[in-house]
């Protein structure tokens, strides 16, 4: 009785750490299409099975979180070596009107060449937006800081988002969503778990 | 005149007392400042301000010949939102205390950064010191 106790407590705590750790029900990612800049080819989530798929949406203009972002999904592949061929790291610009398919392929090369940048245009970027429950909110720079007389201020715009990483396994499920803070070992372990999926 | 000499060290001791007991000039110090930027040129610099005075002073205003635009902003989260809020009213520096200007916290914005490499001037301007100018390494801020 006491180690039915035991292992039921234990059953909870284990299930509530993996909620804690930013798992979802599983359930068919929603639908993401785009412009692939790395391969200048379309680019459809679905397509992707077999592989498992991390993604983030962001800016390249994006100073002081994202490059973290990108710090931790290197470390990540770092961490699985060769076991890291079945994953892809896909960063979704906010930004398509500053971030132009090339403008967004030469900033991914120059972050990681494994890694790959999702053009989507405006009109079919907000209902992903929706999907993926990210909030974007552009910030138009502050009247009172200074800015040099000759040159335009409405290009020096900053966007507000909802950072961190979405995993989708082989199956094509969307499996957990975590923020930006999360550890480089939480994220390969949450990683790792996808991979040892079978398809 | 031995009264007025009297007279005179009496108005010096009193000029001292008055110096000792009303509070020191806040006395600040720039440590490591480093901007960081991406490829756009958008930029961000950090650093650390610090205070070895009796008094606080604050941080409210930046501008440099190198750069377009420049804020104070402030990186805020909430749940995985992050926003980073401009602060026109700047940032404190507490007496014997430090402002650290570090990645996702309080930070100086910087737009129109032409390059990397070298160093750029930052003015930074205080309440009650004044301005202070550093040169700052420019550094890619991608992993």
């Amino acid at each position: 009785m006491n180690l039915t106790v035991a292992l039921s407590s234990i059953a909870l705590v284990s299930t509530s750490c993996a909620r804690d750790a930013g798992w979802l029900d599983a359930a068919p990612a929603p639908p993401l299409e785009g412009l692939a800049v790395r391969t200048h080819e379309p680019y459809r989530l679905q397509d992707q099975r077999g592989q498992v798929v991390l993604l983030s949406f962001g800016y390249t203009s994006c100073v002081d979180v994202c490059p973290t972002t990108f710090a931790k999904a290197k470390a990540v592949f770092q961490h699985l070596g060769g076991s890291g061929s079945d994953l892809q790291f896909v960063y979704v610009t906010v930004d398509p009107e500053r971030d132009t398919p090339e403008a967004l392929g030469n900033f991914m090369a120059r972050v990681d060449p494994r890694f790959d940048g999702l053009y989507v245009d405006r009109p079919r970027l907000a209902p992903i937006l929706d999907a993926y429950h990210v909030t974007v909110r552009k910030r138009l720079p502050d009247p009172t800081g200074y800015r040099r007389r000759d040159v335009d201020p409405r290009g020096f715009y900053s966007i507000d988002h909802t950072a961190g990483f979405w995993g989708i396994d082989r199956r094509g499920q969307l499996r957990f969503q975590i923020g930006p803070e999360t550890g480089d070992a939480a994220l390969s372990a949450l990683i790792q778990r996808l991979l040892s999926e079978a398809p | 005149m031995n009264v007025r000499v009297a007279t005179i060290c009496l108005a010096l001791a009193a000029s001292a007392c008055s110096r000792a007991s009303s509070p020191s000039s806040p006395h600040l110090r720039i440590e490591e400042p480093i901007v960081l930027r991406v490829p756009s040129g958008a930029a961000a610099l950090y650093a650390r301000v610090v205070n070895e005075g009796d008094s606080p002073d604050r941080l409210d205003g930046v501008n440099s010949s190198m750069a377009s635009a420049a804020e104070l902003h402030e990186t805020v989260r909430a749940g995985t939102f992050v926003s980073m809020s401009p602060v026109p009213g700047g940032f404190l520096v507490a007496p014997h205390g430090t402002l650290s200007l570090e990645r996702s916290g309080k930070h100086v914005m910087l737009f129109g950064v032409a390059r990397e490499g070298g160093t750029m001037p930052v003015s930074l301007h205080f309440v009650a010191s004044g301005t202070i100018d550093v040169q700052a390494p420019v550094r890619s801020a991608l992993p």
